[in-house]
Formats: structure tokens, sequence, C-alpha cells
């Protein structure tokens, strides 16, 4: 079907400004440089292509720049590492390095807790280390619903924010990782938010944390800032994972430490999984979540299904299941990661990559 | 200014050989540069906007092209528009590569993988060239 002029013409003036948009995944001296010559050259393309006088011939070409700015963006951020002075490189890798390293202990203990907590859901007798147990989590990791102070959680939150956002911001190092992880990130921390309220509102009949909400409701109301600091929690979680996918893709040309940066690659996504989960879950939770009068629903926190508690067990099993597993896996290259930034081997990756064409 | 040493016998990469040919004929902008590689590839071989000002500016660094103050009449220019024209390292270096790929283009042909333009019959089962 051929468009109408006008509607051509609208079609690539919209073309053309969305193009001059994605222009700014390139670094900012080569932005400078090349924008507006490249602006033209896709206008210019982008006319030719309504001269067609067919749809696909647009996207087609939309298609092809795309890949054209993906591939490309990549390489220009690739050299443009590459021009870091040493004495930053090192500086910024040991930065880095200890960062990963703490972060991947945290996680390890965070890790460590989720499996105790498993053997204790699944045991018919409470284990011996029950009560430690809650008020470590209390004291660490539930700061929603559990904890009797802020002090901890705000100091657990901070610490996850401050170590994976500086991880991975130093892994990418502005540029367009920046870009997506700041969008990604920003899109995390809001949908962190909703499920926090979720959590608070959805909770308030449920039998299993009926202990729980209570404290949380009462925080909600009175202005406790422990929902935002949750979703920080998210924020900080989603940089990391877009920040470990970013660095694996910008370095997989390198021909180097091609396995570790598979292992990245697989933690960054296994980080997201979660997230994106819990995404989808939101708004559908903050949807139903109005009390339902059920007093003995067994809701659980994070998932779109209001169910009877024996059919919620599993699932709240599977589900710290998953996120024992994904601290365990994630805190692992976490150190793996922090230690070849120590000894500067992904600094070196980069500088001694050979230019993309 | 002295021109960087590109090395006459390094290898180009294909989008680079691509816009000294279009250059070795006149100077040229950035849109008419990716037509006029369409034409001569006889569209095989497809630029997007990216790559040919990662090349562009890669070239400039090695000095095989230069920033053309000359453009035409105002009433045929969009001033935002930059011109290229290819410098004499440039020359080199492209037929350099073509000289490259002529030898490997002969013993393609040496090796009967490759129909031969002088009436030759072409490798069994390829097709031979056009």
């Amino acid at each position: 079907m051929s468009a109408t002029p006008a509607r051509a013409s609208r079609l690539v003036a919209a073309s053309v400004a969305v193009y001059q948009t994605l222009l700014l995944l390139y670094p900012r001296r080569f932005h400078a440089q090349f924008a507006e010559p490249m602006a033209l050259v896709f206008g210019d393309a982008c006319r030719a292509a309504a001269r067609e006088g067919r749809s696909p011939a647009l996207a087609r070409l939309w298609l092809a720049t795309l890949a054209d700015l993906l591939v490309s963006a990549l390489a220009e951020h690739a050299e443009h590492l590459k021009e870091v002075p040493m004495t930053e490189q090192r500086s910024l890798s040991r930065a880095a390095g200890l960062a990963g390293l703490i972060g991947g202990a945290l996680l390890l203990f965070y890790g460590a807790i989720g499996l105790l907590t498993l053997i204790n859901m699944v045991t018919p007798e409470q284990a011996f280390y029950h009560t430690v147990l809650y008020d470590t989590r209390s004291a660490l990791f539930l700061p929603v619903s559990w904890a009797p102070t802020l002090v901890a959680p705000l100091a657990w939150v901070c610490a996850l924010v401050l170590i994976w956002g500086l991880t991975a911001w130093l892994a990418l190092r502005g540029g367009w990782g920046a870009w997506l992880a700041g969008g990604v990130a920003l899109l995390g921390a809001l949908m962190g938010f909703l499920g926090s309220l979720s959590l608070v509102i959805g909770s308030w009949n449920s039998w299993y944390y009926w202990h729980a909400s209570a404290t949380a409701f009462e925080s909600l109301i009175m202005g406790d800032p422990l929902p935002y600091l949750a979703a920080l929690d998210i924020f900080g979680r989603m940089v990391v994972g877009v920040g470990l996918l970013g660095l694996a893709l910008t370095s997989w040309r390198t021909g180097q430490a091609k396995v570790s940066l598979i292992v990245v690659a697989f933690l960054g996504a296994l980080a997201l999984i979660p997230y994106l989960y819990l995404y989808l879950a939101g708004p559908a939770i903050i949807l139903r979540a109005l009390p339902t009068g059920t007093q003995y629903g067994g809701m659980l926190p994070w998932t779109p299904f209001s169910l009877p508690f024996p059919a919620a067990w599993p699932l709240n099993v599977a589900l710290w299941s998953v996120d024992t597993a994904f601290a365990l896996v994630w805190g692992l290259g976490l150190l793996a990661l922090g230690r070849r930034f120590l000894g500067g081997a992904v600094a070196r990756a980069v500088r001694q990559a050979p230019a993309l064409a | 200014m002295s021109e960087p040493a590109m090395g006459d016998a390094a290898p180009l990469t294909p989008a680079m050989f691509h816009i000294l040919l279009a250059l070795a004929e006149r100077e040229r902008h950035g849109y008419d540069m990716i037509q006029a590689i369409d034409a001569a590839s006889g569209g095989g071989f497809k630029i997007g906007p990216g790559t040919l000002y990662r090349s562009i500016k890669q070239m400039l660094a090695l000095g095989l092209i230069e920033e053309s103050g000359e453009r035409p009449a105002p009433d045929q220019d969009d001033e935002r528009r930059r011109y290229y024209r290819i410098t004499a390292a440039g020359r080199r270096a492209a037929s350099a590569e073509a000289a490259r790929l002529a030898r490997l283009v002969s013993a393609a042909r040496a090796r009967r993988l490759l129909g031969d333009f002088g009436g030759g019959e072409p490798a069994p089962g390829l097709g031979g060239a056009q």
C-alpha cells in the first residue's frame, strides 16, 4: 500500500527524529563530530525509501540501520575505552574489583540465608536455628516486612545500590550502556516501588504474612520509607544486571576470556529474569490487591494469583529457590569478576582488543 | 601536516576499500558515497551511516581521505553536509588493496574456483562468472 505524500513526509520526519535520539548511544566525542551528517544520511535514505512508495522499504531501512547502529556504537565504545589513560584504567579496575568482591561476598551470605530458609520451610519441624535465622533476615534481608529498625536495612540497601550500581557503572563507564542501564533501572525502580506497595497492600489479609503486613501497613500509613528502600534494592539489581550484560556485549569481540564473558552474560540474564517476572506481576497485584475478605487466603507477594495456602506453599518454596540460586550463582560470578578486575584483566582485554570493522 | 603511516601492505576493511573506490572518482558527501557503493557493488555491499562514519573517522586519522573545502553552488548544496576527497596516501592504499584482491582472484582462478573472464571453463558445479 502506498503512503500519501503527507503521511510519508510525517513518517520520514518522525524516523529522523527517533534516529537523532538514538545517535546519543555513540560516545560523546563521536556524537559531536558525526551525529549531524549521520542524521542527514539517514534522512536521505528515508526519503528514498518513501519514494519507493511501499511501507516495507522504510521498515527494511530501519532494521538495517538499527543493526548498523548497534554494531558501530559498540565498536566505537570499545575504541573509546582503549583511549582511557592507563593510570585511570588501573584505579577504575581496582575499584570495580573491590566492589565486585564485596558484592559477591554479600550475595553468597544472602544465598546461605536462603538455603537455611528453604530447609526450614520444607522440614516438618522448625529447624533449631529458626529464631536466629528470622532475626538475621529481619536485620538484613527483608526490610519491607520484617525490619525492626531502619538502620540495618538502610545500610543493606545503600550497600546494594552502591556496590552493584558502582560495579555496573565502572564496567560500562558511561555511553550507551549507561543510557540503557539508566532507562531500565528507572523502570526497575518504578516497578519495584509498585511491587513493594503491592506487597504491603496485598498481604493485608494474608494469613501467611499477617504479622508482617501489620507492621508494613502501619509503616505505609506512618510514611515509613522502607517500601521505597526495597524499590532501591531492585534498582541496584537491575543496574548490575544490565551492566553485566553490557560488559559481556562490549567485550565479546575481544577474543579473550570468552568463557568468563559467557558466565557474565548468563549472570546478567539471571539477574534480570526474576525481576521481569516481578514487573509483569506488579501491576496485576496492584489491580487485585484490594482486600478480598479472605482471611486465610494465603496470598503470596509478587504473584498475580490468589492461591489457597496449600497451593501457595510450593510456589513460595520455588520462589525462594530461584532467588537463592540466583544469589549464590551471581555471588560467585561477582567474586570471579571482582578478581579479574582487581588483576586488571578486563582493562587489559579491552585495551588489547582488535578494532571492530 | 604529515600523513600518518598507513603501511601500503596493510589490508583495508571492505567498508574502507569501497569508500576509497567511491572517492577515487570524485568528492562526495555521505549519502552520495552510500549510493556510489551500492551502484559499484550491484547492491551486494550495503553500508549504514554508523559504519560509514566510523570508517570515515578512521580513514581521516590514517590520512587516507580528507574533508574537502570545495562545495557545490549554494543553491545545490546543504551547508550541513560534509564532502570528502581521497588523498595521495588513500590512492596508494586503494591501489595496494586492489592489487592484493587481484592476486587473490588470480589464485582462485588458477585453482579453478572462478570462471575465466577471458573465456576459460568455469569450475565444475559453480556456474562461473557471468
